[in-house]
């Protein structure tokens, strides 16, 4: 299997079937960590479409300096925060708001989970998200969201408790 | 490493992306702080337990990538190819739609790979 960075070079130089793999690699990565910025299907898609295109578009710009997941994620989150700052200024309304897997169907704890995640501070889920389910660094979230690592551990240590207290 | 020290870095070191050395300093707290081994196990269950949740969202619709393709490579609408099947080499031209224009596009294929040689009217990618 091609390693990111590979595929990246690939894009580069215009390669679709290199395209499709990292759209394989990082789609459904992408539209989820786009859902908990944005907490739309709708739009959390359009963040992907947005991330895709700008990475087909400046994959010759990635100078390595990072992880590729780091700089696609940065990516998604500046496209994600121009939605939602389109959203602000009126130019669209949300058509549906995120919901969680039907309670019936799904396994109580995840749910819970999910529902602790949803009622955490929005920098604090997505410090969480980017760190539990991505598996990035502190070192890489504080230079992703370009804050302090201080900051980034910080987050963190507010969002375990929480997330503990509504776990138990 | 005090054990302030040590439940700060706790969760990074159950996610694996704790640095090399603040993970041995930490490994060898742990060694020796019974406290600190169960935040280490409840933080480990909070991680394993996003992680299930998160995956469990759901993923990218089946139609985003034709919406991107058509948006960065274009929808093909013609394509000539000329080559040896034996040699495992081609030369392609093809035509596509692309956000209002209509790009030629060249490529080389060599056994599989291909390689982008020209592309006209496409106007800047």
């Amino acid at each position: 299997m091609a390693e990111d960075r590979e595929l990246i070079s690939r894009v580069a130089a215009g390669d679709e079937a290199a395209f499709r793999q990292l759209y394989e690699r990082y789609g459904d990565r992408v539209f989820r960590y786009a859902l908990t910025l944005v907490r739309n299907l709708h739009l959390a898609e359009e963040v992907v479409q947005e991330t895709m295109v700008a990475i087909w578009r400046g994959a010759g710009s990635f100078k390595g300096g990072s992880r590729v997941s780091t700089w696609i994620f940065g990516i998604a989150r500046n496209q994600a925060h121009a939605l939602l700052r389109r959203e602000v200024r009126g130019e669209r309304v949300p058509e549906e708001s995120l919901t969680l897997p039907d309670p019936a169907e799904a396994v109580e704890r995840e749910n819970r989970v999910l529902s602790a995640l949803a009622k955490l501070p929005p920098d604090q889920r997505e410090v969480v998200v980017l760190a539990f389910y991505e598996g990035l660094s502190y070192r890489e979230i504080a230079r992703l969201l370009g804050v302090l690592e201080g900051t980034v551990k910080s987050r963190m240590h507010f969002a375990k408790r929480k997330l503990r207290e509504a776990l138990t | 490493m005090n054990c302030r020290e040590v439940r700060e870095l706790i969760p990074w070191y159950a996610a694996r992306s704790l640095p090399p050395e603040e993970r041995e300093e930490l490994i060898l707290h742990l060694a020796g702080c019974a406290s600190c081994q169960a935040e280490l196990a409840q933080a480990v269950r909070l991680v394993w337990g996003v992680r299930e949740a998160v995956q469990r969202l759901p993923g990218v619709p089946g139609e985003t990538w034709g919406k991107v393709l058509a948006r960065t490579r274009g929808i093909p609408v013609g394509r000539l190819d000329l080559g040896s099947f034996l040699l495992g080499i081609s030369v392609g031209l093809s035509v596509r739609v692309r956000e209002g224009r209509v790009p030629l596009t060249g490529e080389l294929r060599v056994l599989g790979r291909r390689v982008p040689l020209f592309e006209i009217g496409g106007g800047a990618r």
